[in-house]
């Protein structure tokens, strides 16, 4: 099984690549259109699964993956068990800055079905930060957009100055206060 | 015209939402075109309801016009009732008979009335061949309650019959024998198939619901409402592959055409409690008694879509897929004596 | 950071930048979205001129090879020697058409009526129904080859005894058991055709009071004949003994009694129409006779006496199956659908 590396490959120029894995399939392809409306002035590629590992088949043709996002939906076990599995497949390195959990479905308390407490441990185990937002409401959406978007921006090594690992320990300190 | 049949006509037509009134009493066709088209609906529907009334005192309307209208009602509203199949079985596999609407009324209301006087049968035949029967139960010294009617429909030459459900659970027997001895078969059994809604019952015991059989020419593909196909190029589906399965697997088990209409499926566990060894505190032996019940407007549009939408694995468990097939939505699900899955037992 | 106080016309530094934040976004998603659309536009252009190109590519193609067939009729006058790698090409071609055939072959085969195909645990039969050279519903047996063979699902109405034949053929005589089901099925889509032809087509002629059931073995409704005075109702009443046969077995035209005696021959005549000719096409004789009177006196022969035999009082006309084949000959030499011979061969299995 392949597992996925975040310096496998070697950047292309001015681009970078997010991948979504979650098994809400609508939500998923809602959240990348929106993306794919930003405004940005880089090369994007938006890879989408319900599940990891990935393919082997097209290892070969995908580029270097600059930020995994997992969206967890707390109203289906069956897709947090799913990510949980998941998160087996991914490469350790990945776990520096270079990972975090979209977390929705929050608000409707009584359809919730995955404990809240699981989800807190899941991001505190693998030292991502988890991003709380209702992807069903348009606003949310696009401003989750925009922070993926400047997130992906951070990790593919865009922004001078600031690297993944930096701008994941900046998050985690304000996290835990 | 008798005071109980008004009565009983005009809180019929209150039932009626008010767009379907003239529909309604036109399929009704006892009043007479001309003055149904003069009827006015703009006003409170308690006017329309006395309009309707007298009109019928001037034709003179019967508790028999007044019941064909009932059926037309619920024919019309049947989604309103839960019914309930009702399979009937041949002793000898005897030649098809012909059946004669005639002889049938004949030998259904004299079963009936060789036992219970006081009830009113009624018969209607729509287009699609089904026969409704409407039977307003009394007792020996009681009049029938025509606000309490049972309803049957039978469609001639099949072995099913669909009772709505009431609460004149005692009458059900009587009803069951009539029918066989009307239809001329031998047995009767209750179906563990409910429904809100008459037709996809009627889809599944006829088997007229959508199935998926493998041929040689694939039917000319029906336009089927997929997705439009991600054009944009920095869009990657990474497991294209394994969605064609899921899509795949779905349709061999739903087909493709739209599924029958059917708002529960409940499955009652009577299996032994297994548990691990470290567990001590809880006895071998348990008996595990369980009860689990789906619920949905339409279950299995809903379990049609549930692995293409990423919330299970496809293919679904066969307990789920079976609906249609085995005809029924309550289940018992029992051990299985020396195999350790638990398996399904028909009846 | 109180600045942006209520009534305050100065607004803060902050929400400010916020406006001006989603401004320069706003912009952003148009000029993108211009550019979006630029991209579709120029991605359109591309896929034309790609398209283009490869149609001029197999024109060229075309061409070539056509002239190198024109240059190796020639050759071949010359010498006999041939390159490989086009025999190769011609091989494969072959094949591929070769292949093409079978799965052509293979899916034409449903226009018998009866096709099959194999699957993990059994075949799927597929039985096509159709009447009067008109394709009509086709049904599917599912079945699993064990010991005893069984059936696993299908899609036969309920009311074809499809119990009975199987108990009957099925573990002895499979063909025999399809062609069996397929005789019924055909026989019940054709009455069934039959009976919403008239209906739908008729429906000027007929006086109401259907009866009929879900096999359509047993039909009874109202006619209007008319005569140059009035209009009678005829009642008529047909029997489909054979479930595999779509003519009836028995059918008996009945009148009020205080008809005229030609009338009463009319009625003897219709019944012994409707016992030889499907119901749509025996109407399509009386509106033909309707529109020509003379012309009945003259297709109608005189045997109409011979074999009826009249119920006092009801005016009962009712015949024995083997007469009139007469009215057979006129019926199928004058309307004769040009239809497929598919229909016609199950339709009529006496002729």
């Amino acid at each position: 099984m392949s597992v996925v590396r975040p310096f496998d490959k070697l950047p292309v120029l001015n681009s970078a690549a997010i991948l979504l894995v979650g098994t809400d399939e609508d939500l998923q392809r809602q959240l990348a259109q929106t993306i794919l409306k930003e405004k940005k002035d880089f090369k994007i590629s938006i890879h989408l699964a319900t599940s990891l590992p990935l393919p082997a088949e097209r290892d070969h043709i995908r580029p270097r993956i600059d930020l995994i996002v997992f969206m967890i939906n707390v109203q289906s076990k069956y897709g947090f068990k799913n990510i949980e599995a998941s998160l087996a497949h991914v490469d350790a390195n990945f776990f520096l800055g270079k990972v975090c959990f979209l977390v929705t479905g929050v608000g409707r308390v009584n359809h919730c079905s995955v404990d809240m407490s699981a989800v807190r441990k899941l991001g505190d185990v693998y030292c991502s930060p988890l991003i709380f937002c209702e992807l069903e409401l348009e606003g949310i959406r696009i401003s989750t957009a925009q922070r993926l978007l400047r997130m992906l921006q951070i990790c593919a090594g865009h922004v001078p100055g600031v690297s993944a690992l930096f701008f994941s320990s900046l998050m985690r300190s304000s996290n835990d206060e | 015209m008798d005071v109980t049949v008004a009565e009983f006509i005009r809180r019929t037509v209150l039932k009626v939402p008010r767009s379907h009134i003239p529909a309604l009493l036109q399929a009704w066709g006892f009043l007479p075109a001309a003055r149904l088209q003069a009827l006015d609906v703009r006003p409170l529907k308690e006017a329309i309801a006395e309009a309707v009334v007298q009109l019928c005192q001037e034709n003179s309307a019967s508790i028999k016009e007044a019941a064909v209208l009932d059926i037309v009602y619920n024919h019309t509203f049947q989604n309103k009732r839960v019914w309930t199949v009702y399979q009937m079985t041949k002793a000898t596999g005897g030649e098809t008979d012909i059946f004669d609407f005639t002889a049938f009324k004949r030998k259904f209301k004299r079963r009936i009335q060789s036992s219970l006087i006081n009830v009113t049968i009624n018969f209607k035949e729509f287009e699609d061949n089904a026969i409704w029967i409407r039977i307003a139960w009394g007792t020996s010294y009681t009049k029938p309650n025509q606000y309490k009617a049972t309803y049957v429909v039978y469609h001639s030459q099949t072995p099913y019959a669909f009772i709505s459900k009431s609460i004149n659970r005692s009458n059900l027997p009587l009803l069951c024998q009539a029918l066989i001895v009307a239809s001329n078969y031998g047995d009767i059994r209750e179906m563990e198939l409910r429904s809100h809604c008459l037709d996809s019952l009627k889809d599944i015991v006829f088997k007229r619901y959508s199935q998926t059989f493998q041929t040689h020419h694939p039917k000319p593909l029906q336009e089927r409402n997929v997705a439009p196909e991600n054009v944009d190029p920095r869009l990657i589906q990474e497991d294209k592959s394994e969605k064609e399965r899921i899509q795949r697997v779905n349709q061999e088990v739903f087909g493709d055409g739209p599924q029958p209409k059917l708002e529960f499926a409940q499955y009652k566990l009577e299996t032994m409690f297994k548990s691990s060894p470290k567990m001590v505190n809880v006895s071998e032996r348990e008996s595990f008694r369980c009860l689990v019940k789906f619920s949905s407007p339409h279950l299995l549009e809903a379990l049609k879509s549930l692995a293409p939408a990423g919330m299970a694995d496809a293919p679904l468990s066969p307990l789920l897929t079976c609906i249609p097939h085995k005809a029924r939505n309550y289940f018992k699900i029992k051990e299985r004596k020396g195999v350790l899955a638990a398996g399904l037992v028909s009846p | 950071m109180a600045e942006a106080a209520a009534g305050n016309p100065e607004e803060g530094v902050l929400s400010r930048l916020e406006k001006l934040e989603a401004r320069a976004r706003a912009l952003a998603l148009k000029q993108e979205e211009a550019e979006q659309q630029q991209r579709q536009e120029v991605a359109r252009l591309r896929a034309r001129i790609r398209q283009l190109r490869r149609r001029r590519d197999e024109l060229k193609g075309k061409v070539s090879l056509q002239q190198a067939a024109l240059g190796r009729r020639e050759e071949a006058t010359s010498s006999g020697a041939e390159p490989v790698p086009t025999a190769r090409v011609q091989e494969r071609a072959l094949l591929q058409w070769k292949v093409e055939t079978v799965e052509a072959m293979l899916r034409v085969f449903y226009l018998t009526g009866i096709s099959g195909k194999l699957t993990e645990r059994g075949v799927c039969f597929c039985l096509s129904t159709a009447y009067d050279g008109n394709y009509l519903d086709s049904y599917y047996l599912d079945i699993v080859i064990t010991q005893p063979v069984r059936i696993h699902r299908h899609s036969v109405p309920i009311f074809i005894p499809l119990k009975r034949i199987a108990a009957k053929y099925l573990q002895t005589d499979v063909r025999c058991f399809l062609a069996t089901l397929s005789a019924h099925l055909n026989a019940y889509v054709g009455r069934k055709y039959q009976a919403d032809y008239l209906q739908k087509h008729f429906s000027a002629f007929l006086g109401g009071h259907w009866q009929k059931n879900s096999l359509y073995n047993m039909l009874a409704f109202n006619y209007d004949v008319t005569t140059e005075s009035s209009t009678f109702p005829f009642r008529v009443k047909l029997l489909y003994g054979d479930l595999d046969r779509s003519l009836p077995t028995e059918a008996s035209v009945s009148c009020k009694e205080d008809v005229p005696a030609s009338l009463l021959e009319k009625a003897a005549t219709h019944s012994s129409l409707f016992m030889n000719m499907a119901l749509h096409k025996a109407f399509d004789t009386f509106r033909k006779a309707a529109e020509t009177p003379d012309n009945t006196e003259g297709t109608v022969p005189h045997w109409a006496g011979q074999e009826t035999f009249l119920t006092a009082g009801m005016g009962h006309l009712r015949f024995s199956k083997s007469q009139a084949t007469w009215m057979r000959e006129i019926g199928t030499s004058e309307h004769q659908a040009p239809g497929l011979c598919h229909g016609q061969l199950y339709l009529a299995p006496e002729h």
